[in-house]
């Protein structure tokens, strides 16, 4: 029953927006499309226009049409997401909106709006600092702004009302992730695997909330009665943004091991914490992103404790034996907080592995270089390991 | 560990105009100054960053001395010192070789590098601050380097984090958005409360528009430097005014930037009187776009070999007040404060406006011939569009660009000789183009 629902839900998807099946259902009820790449965006607020946002997945492509109009010292993932711009992946869809993340996705993305220009397209900027005297009410305009433009292009009412209900449906969505991130850990036989979870993830920002809520209440309603398969190797966890595709999680899980958790921008960071649904929608939208689980971008007071805070509370949470520091390479805010999480991971006993990703995350070479890293945690850990095999789980 | 361990195989450059050659004697004097309060606690150090902030402090200069760590790397890539600076921040500091060169170099001094046996400029910068200001106005990037040093401090250096908004493409420079002047003058007020605080000064509104009017001054001056060099032959290439802004970028809201850039106006303006600039038969006008190699100045004599003079850079126009029909207004100090700092660096505004408008518009008003972009590895947001920006003025303008790669203080990375290989093979297409025309 679960592998079937599985199924469904791998075959109602593609990270590929031409190829994306929900994408050309959508249109087909003469809806709107639009595009996003970071999680600073607000997509409740299109969802409540009666648009449906995707974000950008980007793909393991090679680069060469992008490298014309983006210099090559910029993340995978970003210049990938323009590769497939310019070949054409993105021709069903209306519009561009953008919230300033990094500053490479930042030029990245009004590059490109320059070369593949769509019907709508819009920026915003989310202030970085979030405790900053008048941030909340900037952003908090800022949103009001971009409401009134959409209302005004899509011609459409978007009413606090429909704000409600689309932040309602959201945070749905994040308890019900948040449910399935329960499920992972648990035990040597998961009722999710890192994998599952993986593409989990990549299903929930590709399709449509509403019928993605339903499939994902399914597979946690028969996930109880699923036969996983057990592992024995270690608990990990990964830390970073968004990877190439879902390899790593594989190859830890050929190795034996299992990805138990992360603080990734396309993982838990896209849901870990709820919109108030008590307060006017576009002020609890304003709150919710400036406080929400912050990325790396953001220069917050301490806002590098409050993201070690959370991948500590993890690695408690799911007994992790390890974490897996996964950097894009020429990804700048994470390159700058590297030395601190590796610091702070040595000096609390967590052994750490630290390496960059780029079009992949590196094949054979990270197979070994894993391989050592699990070796060394089972050395290091003889006694954890007989815990683990004795079914270490969440806390 | 000597500078001979590490000899830097690029030129530096020969300056031509008199201003400019009083420069490194103002930095030693500054550094000495910087020095000596610290030693007798006269005033407070403190470390500031970007594009123009540094006015606020400026307004506290009873109490308070800005440190500009930035000038102080780029005074390390000018006398080629910058190595070892950088290879304490990768190997003892644990950061990658690929993120900003001005972090890695000030971060590689303050945790060893200051030790060593190098000629620091000026003698070397305070390493220990007695408060730091943090802004956006040239990158977000600065707000985690600053925070960064926050955490390096532990704590007990009192920190303040400036946040210019991202100009979005939806703007002009002449729509900005109110809520965007709104949070920006918020950020302005809260700062100059956290200066009174640190520096024990009370605050005066009327030093504020003193400092605003000195600042307008400043600009003007520098304003007109900048068009005087419209002329044919241009009066002072990018290797003197590139070393130029230092005054503003340090001084900015003081009477001594303003007495600086009259001198520079003054001989400036004289040259173009008398018909002279740096080559006498100037045949070619470039523009040079981003922060420049620091370490490799010279490349700006050696376009003299083919009767060309870099006439007009993107970078000197991030500091003072050059954009908006908006001039810095005393009656209007806090205002006048927040356009500056939203108006400063292009880059940190709609990649749109500034290719269409401010880069393209540099080039007709300098009659340019051809551009040299310095693509940054370690700058993400001065550097990542600009191949998108060759394509546009190519396109739509028929103006070429040649892209080097690099970084603005790593010299590591930096193959001389190629550079000047593609500066040659540049110059002979510009020629070709020329001869084609006339």
């Amino acid at each position: 029953m679960f592998e079937n629902i599985m199924e469904r839900l791998r075959s109602s998807y593609s990270v590929s927006i031409s190829e994306n099946p929900a994408i050309a259902n959508w249109k087909q009820q003469q809806k709107q499309v639009f595009g996003y790449m970071c999680h600073n965006f607000p997509e409740e607020i299109i969802a409540a226009a009666g648009v449906l946002p995707v974000k950008f997945l980007g793909k393991p492509v090679p680069v060469i049409e992008a490298n014309q109009y983006q210099s090559t010292f910029m993340c995978h993932y970003g210049r990938s997401v323009l590769e497939l711009g310019l070949n054409g992946d993105y021709d069903q869809i209306n519009g561009l909106v953008y919230a300033y993340g990094c500053e490479g996705g930042c030029n990245l993305f009004q590059i490109l709006m320059e070369t593949v220009p769509k019907n709508y397209q819009n920026f915003l900027h989310i202030p970085h600092n979030s405790n900053a005297k008048g941030a909340f009410e900037f952003y908090l305009a800022e949103l009001e702004s971009f409401c009134r433009s959409l209302r005004e292009k899509l011609s459409c009412s978007l009413h606090d009302d429909d704000l409600s209900k689309a932040i309602a449906l959201y945070n749905r969505q994040r308890e019900l992730l948040k449910k399935i991130y329960e499920l992972r850990g648990s035990g040597n036989n998961p009722l999710f695997t890192g994998l599952e979870v993986g593409e989990i993830l990549e299903f929930v920002v590709s399709t449509p909330k509403e019928e993605a809520n339903e499939l994902l209440r399914q597979l946690i309603a028969t996930a109880g009665q699923r036969s996983s398969k057990m592992f024995s190797g270690p608990r990990l966890l990964i830390q970073g943004t968004i990877l190439p595709d879902l390899e790593l999680y594989q190859i830890v899980e050929e190795l034996g091991g299992m990805v138990v958790g992360d603080d990734l921008c396309q993982g838990s960071r896209y849901f870990w914490d709820l919109v108030d649904e008590t307060v006017a929608p576009l002020v609890a939208l304003a709150k919710h992103r400036l406080e929400r689980l912050p990325c790396s971008c953001m220069s917050s007071e301490k806002v590098v404790e409050k993201r070690l805070e959370h991948l500590l509370n993890q690695v408690k949470h799911y007994h992790a034996d390890g974490v897996i520091l996964a950097v894009q390479k020429w990804c700048d805010a994470t390159q700058m907080d590297r030395p601190f999480f590796i610091e702070q991971l040595q000096d609390k006993g967590i052994p750490v592995l630290s390496v960059e990703v780029e079009r992949t995350v590196g094949g054979s070479q990270f197979y070994t270089r894993l391989e050592a890293f699990i070796e060394m945690i089972d050395v290091n850990s003889g006694s954890k390991k007989k815990n683990r095999l004795g079914g270490g789980g969440v806390e | 560990m000597n500078e001979q361990a590490y000899q830097v195989k690029t030129s530096k450059s020969v300056k031509f105009l008199e201003a400019t050659k009083k420069i490194y004697p103002l930095v030693t004097d500054y550094y000495a100054e910087t020095a000596k309060v610290q030693a007798d606690h006269s005033k407070k150090v403190g470390y500031v960053t970007g594009a123009g902030v540094v006015d606020l402090l400026n307004v506290y200069s009873n109490s308070v001395l800005p440190v500009f760590p930035e000038n102080f790397n780029a005074g390390c890539a000018s006398k080629q010192i910058t190595p070892p600076l950088l290879q304490i921040a990768e190997s003892e500091g644990g950061f990658s070789p690929e993120i900003c060169g001005y972090f890695r170099n000030a971060h590689g001094y303050l945790i060893g590098g200051k030790d060593l046996e190098l000629s620091f400029p000026g003698g070397g910068m305070p390493t220990v601050p007695d408060f730091m200001i943090g802004d956006s106005c040239t990158c977000n990037f600065h707000l985690k380097w600053w925070r960064t040093w926050e955490r390096h401090y532990n704590y007990k250096i009192p920190t303040f984090i400036f946040e210019k908004p991202y100009i979005p493409p939806r703007m002009k420079m002449d729509q900005i958005e109110d809520h965007y002047l709104d949070y920006t003058i918020k950020q302005i007020k809260d700062a100059l409360q956290f200066l009174a605080r640190v520096s024990g000064q009370e605050f005066d509104e009327e030093r504020l528009k003193q400092t605003v009017q000195y600042s307008a001054e400043a600009s003007e001056l520098f304003n007109e430097v900048f068009e005087l060099r419209k002329s044919r032959p241009c009066p002072a290439g990018s290797e003197d005014i590139l070393s130029c802004i230092m005054p503003i970028v340090q001084w900015s809201g003081t009477k001594k930037a303003v007495d600086f850039y009259r001198e520079l106006r003054d001989e400036v303006k004289a040259l173009v009187e008398q018909g002279k600039g740096p080559v006498a038969k100037e045949e070619f006008r470039l523009l040079f776009d981003n922060i420049p190699p620091w370490f490799s100045l010279g490349i700006f004599n050696y376009v003299h070999n083919f009767n060309a003079v870099s006439v007009v850079e993107t970078y000197t126009r991030y500091f003072h007040m050059n954009r908006g029909d908006i001039p810095l207004d005393p009656d209007k100090p806090y205002e006048s404060l927040a356009r500056k700092y939203l108006y400063s660096c292009t880059f940190m505004s709609s990649v749109h406006e500034t290719v269409h408008d401010f880069v393209a518009g540099l080039c007709k008003d300098y009659q340019v011939d051809g551009i040299i972009s310095y693509v940054l590895y370690g700058c993400k947001i001065a550097s990542g569009f600009l191949p998108l920006q060759k394509h546009i003025l190519e396109r739509d303008y028929g103006i070429p660009t040649l892209i080097i790669e690099g970084d603005m203080v790593d010299p590591r990375d930096y193959a001389d000789a190629q550079v000047k290989n593609r500066i040659d093979a540049f110059m002979e297409m510009l020629a070709t183009r020329k001869h084609n025309r006339a």
